[in-house]
């Protein structure tokens, strides 16, 4: 079954016809409604009171709020609980969405509920926008941008809305069909590109020998959120976090550059067995044009990463308050945690004649970890640069005796 | 689903060759055609593609070895861009490809965004991509075009068991959109129109639209913003409108003066090249809404209406409307098809009314005069004694648009 979650006030017609494409096409559907303003286009299969019930509220009690957004709220608490157990019940083979501004926040707060390989689409107006914020997104979403404001259904609506049912139960028949992660785990590494990085080709290996699959997530495109994600939904059972350049201290945080709130907690909460590493802890990522950078920075020794982003140096001050948070949310975790320092250098730029080579940083980044990091939490330094053989061996070797047996 | 309609993969093989070949298998396994097209620039290409790197280089006017002797990575890139909208285009038009998908990481989704958007509006286009968390970047990519964006969960480096899961379910979804309905009849019946929007100027539009759909017109809104004018104008150039209601061209301005509803360069033009009739009107086109943090001493000093919490209209100066009428009446005098302006003389959108700070229909005829002074003579400017938000402007605009669409 197919769940269809929107506002049947404002997207009824919309919603309306998704179910019929997908009734055309043989989909068992269930229309959800998160509405709370007008009237409904249709009844749904799960009407807004349904919705609201479930939470243990009234209709009144909704009408009463005169907020919008906790309305939403309240309407996405409810449907979560509603999809959720029909995940459990197995009847549920995909869910796709259709929405505004409201629409989007709604369908992406019911859409976090559940896990990676479950269908998930978004027809959604505001795909352009900052609405769609990354920490938000479940990390196999499938976006469809609506490209028009679309009034009614035009035939242009139409063939949008006949493309994002086509999506939904493709990928919903491969879900039935295909195979699935359930069950399995895997190990994550989180990395750069290779040119700033290039442990994963010495790491990978050794760490398949041990008998592991290993996954690997580029940080610097963004990809610290879905690590971060995965660790939570159990589906990956060790780290090895080696490159933190996504873990920006307070001084910079909210400034513009890549910086994913919640990294390095996930796996501490989870207690699963983690190594880490200050990889690229020598810069920061900034993933606009140079002209946007915020001026203090623009002095700074710099340079492009790609067509998308820009590396800026990281102070020695900030150095030391990424170790200093590094320490704190490494102590509040639980279970078996190590972290490795390379002292030559913490990237490929961070060698003599590279952008960011500062041979200082590696000692500044260890005294203010030392001082403050848990005794539970093992420290490592190693007289190696980051990019060395010597340092995947150490990594793989250290993550060994962190974990149990295979 | 086994029809074998052919799906075109777009990849860099050079890097990923792996994930590529995996996902052609799967489109074939599921009874289509995959026909897989190597952006590769890098090493020797992969002989296994079906449209070969060397190819595209040589339809972008280049070969493979010319690129690998060149450094210049924004021009090979652009090279490889172009030869292959070029071949996609053609496979897109003689039937043979009836949807696209591409993997990547960024740069090859960039490419793939690229040639995307070089194809017809609702063929199934959809983007693999790894950095598609990237704050913005989904924008980036797609810009203005119908693109579906999957994020690959992981890197895109290696089939592990959460890649090939990723892969398979975009096999299944790009197949499931290319058999979504036939192409080909995307227009229906009813004559399209394209209608620009924002705001301030909403009854005027919603009361416009309702006309027209009662006359059995088909009205598309966009949003006057940037992103949503732009697409519209593409939109147009690929055919899908019969006729323009271009409400809030406000965008022809912002662009010069960088304004944040910047509609690029080539806003008001699309409707004119395709020869089909336009009605125009002047929502926001005395306002500019540069980034605050880019203000200067100028702007501070300047008459304001706060939109919203953050967004702040300033009024144009008098030599900005100047500035503007000139472009409007350059875009216009070009167009090939029927041009009808229609202009408030009390206010151009809800912002502009009697005791309001930037209120001044008088600075608003500085536009309007230079524009009749520069525009050929048979374009007929018709001047409303009542504000853009009335109902008898609407009424105006109605009328107008019955002469021109029906003739």
């Amino acid at each position: 079954m197919i769940v269809i979650l929107g506002t049947l006030d404002t997207k009824g017609d919309k919603i309306a016809y998704i179910k019929q494409l997908l009734e055309a096409r043989g989909a068992k559907t269930l229309v959800i409604d998160g509405g709370v303003l007008g009237t409904p286009f249709f009844k749904a299969d799960i009407p807004r009171e349904e919705v609201i019930r479930s939470t243990g509220r009234s209709l009144e009690e909704i009408g009463s709020l005169g907020e919008e957004a906790e309305a939403i709220r309240i309407m996405a608490e409810g449907a979560s609980r509603i999809v959720a157990d029909l995940y459990s019940s197995g009847e549920l083979e995909g869910i796709i969405g259709v929405g505004g501004t409201m629409g989007t926040s709604l369908f992406l707060a019911v859409a976090a509920v559940l896990p990676v390989g479950v269908p998930k689409v978004i027809f959604s107006t505001t795909a352009f926008t900052s609405h769609l914020r990354p920490e938000l997104v479940p990390p196999d979403l499938i976006v469809i941008p609506a490209v028009s404001d679309v009034w009614g259904l035009s035939s242009l609506a139409r063939r949008m809305l006949e493309n994002a049912a086509g999506a939904v139960w493709g990928a919903a028949r491969m879900y039935r069909e295909g195979e699935d992660l359930q069950g399995k785990t895997f190990l994550g590494i989180t990395t750069l590109g290779i040119t700033a990085l290039r442990y994963v080709q010495w790491l990978t290996p050794a760490l398949e020998e041990m008998g592991y699959q290993v996954v690997m997530f580029h940080v610097g495109g963004g990809q610290g959120w879905p690590f971060e994600q995965l660790v939570g939904q159990g589906v990956i059972s060790g780290v090895l976090d080696l490159c933190l350049i996504d873990l920006c201290p307070g001084s910079v945080a909210g400034r513009g550059f890549l910086s994913v709130p919640g990294r390095l907690e996930t796996a501490g909460r989870k207690g699963i067995p983690q190594v880490i590493a200050p990889g690229g802890v020598d810069f920061f990522t900034w993933p606009g044009p140079l002209e946007a950078m915020p001026e203090d920075f623009r002095g700074r020794r710099k340079h492009q990463h790609n067509e998308l982003a820009w590396a800026v140096e990281r102070s020695l001050d900030e150095v030391a308050e990424t170790a200093e948070l590094v320490a704190a949310r490494l102590n509040r975790g639980q279970g078996p945690r190590a972290i490795v320092i390379p002292q030559l250098g913490f990237s490929e730029w961070d060698k003599p004649g590279g952008a960011f080579y500062d041979p200082e940083r590696s000692g500044v980044f260890t005294h203010a970890l030392r001082a403050q990091l848990s005794p539970e939490v093992k420290l490592v330094g190693l007289k190696a640069h980051i990019n060395d053989p010597a340092f995947a061996a150490e990594a793989a070797r250290i993550f060994s005796s962190l974990s149990p047996s295979q | 689903m086994a029809d074998g309609k052919g799906i075109l993969l777009i990849a860099t093989m050079d890097t990923k060759g792996v994930e590529a070949l995996y996902l052609r298998e799967r489109i074939r396994g599921l009874g289509r055609k995959p026909v897989l097209m190597d952006l590769s620039m890098a090493g020797k290409g992969e002989a296994q593609a079906e449209v070969l790197a060397d190819e595209v280089a040589r339809a972008g006017g280049s070969s493979l070895e010319q690129i690998h002797g060149s450094r210049d990575r924004a021009s090979n890139t652009e090279v490889m861009i172009a030869g292959a909208s070029s071949i996609a285009r053609r496979l897109v038009g003689e039937g043979e490809v009836h949807g696209v998908v591409s993997i990547g990481g960024s740069t090859g989704s960039l490419m793939a965004a690229d040639v995307m958007r070089a194809l017809p509006f609702g063929i199934p286009k959809l983007i693999i991509s790894s950095t598609a968390a990237l704050p913005g970047m989904s924008t980036r990519y797609i810009g203005t075009g119908d693109i579906t964006l999957m994020h690959s969960v992981i890197e895109v480096s290696g089939l592990s068991d959460v890649l090939k899961n990723v892969i398979d379910r975009a096999a299944y979804a790009v197949c499931g959109m290319a058999d979504a309905t036939p192409l080909g009849e995307l227009k229906g019946k009813a004559k399209l129109i394209a209608l620009t929007m924002l705001g301030p100027c909403e009854q005027c539009a919603s009361g416009v639209r309702k006309a027209l759909e009662e006359k059995g017109f088909q009205v598309v809104g966009f949003s006057a913003a940037g992103i949503g004018d732009r697409a519209m104008e593409e939109m147009i150039a690929q055919g899908l409108f019969d006729g323009v209601v271009d409400l809030a061209p406000g965008g022809v301005l912002e662009h010069l003066i960088g304004g944040m509803r910047d509609a690029g360069p080539h806003r008001l033009e699309s409707a004119g090249e395709m020869g089909i009739p336009q009605v125009i009107s002047t929502c926001s086109v005395n306002h500019i809404t540069p980034p605050k943090r880019k203000y200067t001493e100028d702007h501070r000093k300047r008459r304001k209406y706060d939109l919203d919490r953050f967004r702040t209209w300033l009024r144009a100066s008098p030599e900005e409307l100047t500035t503007a009428a000139q472009a409007f009446a350059g875009k216009l005098n070009r167009a090939k098809g029927p041009v009808r302006l229609v202009i408030p003389l009390k206010g151009w959108s809800s912002a502009d009314y009697p005791g309001s700070e930037t209120y001044d229909p008088e600075q608003d005829l500085i536009f309007v005069s230079e524009l009749k002074r520069l525009l050929k003579p048979e374009i007929e400017v018709s001047l409303v004694k009542a504000n853009m938000e009335d109902p008898e402007f609407a009424r105006a605009i109605t009328g107008v648009c019955e002469e021109v669409f029906i003739g």
